[in-house]
């Protein structure tokens, strides 16, 4: 209800109090009683007229707007009373809100920023005898022997070239199993991630781009198609608060070759990545980085490793949980 | 000014919407009206406090049973007064109370007053 419109009702109800005492008064001196003791009279027999205008107020269900404004006039009073104190009390009551939000904001950007893997709940970090390196086969056979895994998606970081014109640089990025944006559940904004056989032997070799990679190095040009595979793009993460944060790390992530755990196709992936130059896809770093924080290391699932032929990348795997239980 | 009744009762609660909406069933009256009339009505007996009559006048008014209109009393009389007057639903409720009353009192009286099987 407005305020003029209460105002307005507050003044009915009074002129209604006032009416009926009146009349009682006039009732009162038509029994014989002087106009002064007809007034008395008339309020001793209707009462507490202010509790009578409060009951009102109480049934109209305004009081608690009045106890409020009471209050706080009450409280602002005590305040201006007592400056010093005032002054005090309000810093330290913003000095204490304002660490309480920054260490809050700084355990959520290290802990929870941009956590938008798909089911991250069920993603878990598997580690191999305490993260010693593992061939590709082992990962294999480890992908197709273990029923507890449902899924699993392995990466390594590595060094890449990446060439575009007349220049040529050093990147940092990932190697992954070709299932690896899968099994993370993260889809892209243009075009497509590695497919599940990209990684067989000769197969097409693919790289997927990280946002911010595509940003920095093709100025979010204008997606292409050339062989041997679909360029594109993948969906700019509205999670991600931090984008920078995972520039530190990998930003194209290549797909796995061959089963041979030889590490030498990626440099020649990230030479092959330009504008209309054939391979490129995007994924938004700061999404992988995430994941990889998510992982729960307290539940890392321990495989004695068997003898490694190849050592083709280290030990960190991802996986899907089927039935595994913590 | 009138020796208070020492046998006056205080309403039953719940019943002083009743009474008001039977009040009101005759015509408009004002609160003061409403008043003597009850007290006038029951000789006295029933203690209508202002406390609790013109909360309730709100409350009904609230529920849509009564509407109230600042009125001349009369019609050469300039003064006015807030008149409340019965609705449709107003009419309806107090057939539902009255009957709600009638069983109770029919109820009591069976418990106070059984009839002698012969």
């Amino acid at each position: 209800m407005s305020w003029w419109r209460r105002k307005e009702r507050e003044e009915d109800l009074q002129r209604e109090l006032h009416d009926h005492l009146e009349i009682e008064a006039s009732e009162q001196q038509e029994e014989g009683l002087s106009s002064e003791e007809a007034r008395s009279a008339a309020r001793r027999l209707f009462g507490n007229t202010t509790l009578v205008a409060e009951e009102v107020r109480e049934m109209w269900g305004m009081m608690w707007l009045g106890r409020l404004w009471q209050d706080l006039r009450y409280g602002g009073r005590g305040l201006f009373r007592s400056p010093v104190f005032t002054l005090v009390s309000v810093l330290s009551l913003a000095l204490g809100i304002g660490a309480t939000v920054t260490i809050f904001s700084v355990f959520e950007a290290v802990f929870f920023d941009g956590v938008t893997a798909n089911n991250v709940e069920r993603v878990k970090h598997v580690e191999i005898g305490g993260g010693q390196r593992f061939s590709f086969r082992f990962y294999e056979e480890l992908s197709t022997s273990h029923p507890a895994l449902a899924v699993l998606a392995a990466f390594d970081q590595t060094s890449l070239s990446f060439r575009s014109k007349n220049d040529l640089e050093k990147i940092t990025g990932d190697v992954v199993s070709g299932n690896f944006f899968d099994v993370l559940g993260i889809a892209p904004f243009l075009g497509r991630t590695f497919t599940s056989d990209e990684g067989a032997e000769r197969r097409p070799r693919a790289v997927v781009l990280s946002y911010s990679f595509w940003e920095r190095k093709f100025a979010a040009g204008p997606k292409r198609s050339r062989k041997p595979d679909s360029y594109g793009v993948q969906r700019k993460s509205t999670h991600c608060r931090n984008r920078n944060a995972a520039g530190t790390r990998g930003d194209p992530y290549a797909g796995a070759s061959d089963g041979s755990g030889r590490r030498q196709p990626f440099g020649r992936y990230g030479n092959g990545v330009g504008p209309g130059d054939g391979t490129a896809y995007y994924s938004t770093p700061c999404r992988i980085t995430i994941v990889r924080d998510e992982c729960d290391r307290s539940h890392q699932l321990r495989v004695s490793r068997g003898r490694a032929e190849h050592y083709w990348t280290t030990g960190c795997i991802y996986s899907r949980m089927g039935r595994f239980t913590r | 000014m009138p020796p208070k009744n020492p046998d006056r009762i205080e309403l039953v609660q719940g019943t002083l919407d009743m009474l008001i909406l039977r009040t009101l069933r005759m015509g408009a009256a004002h609160g003061h009206q409403i008043s003597k009339h009850l007290q006038r009505t029951t000789d006295d007996v029933l203690q209508v406090e202002h406390g609790s009559l013109y909360p309730a006048l709100h409350r009904l008014e609230r529920k849509g049973w009564v509407v109230a209109k600042w009125e001349p009393a009369a019609k050469d009389s300039k003064r006015e007064y807030k008149f409340y007057r019965l609705t449709q639903g107003g009419r309806k409720q107090l057939l539902a109370e009255e009957s709600r009353w009638k069983r109770m009192a029919g109820a009591i009286a069976r418990v106070m007053w059984p009839v002698e099987e012969s």
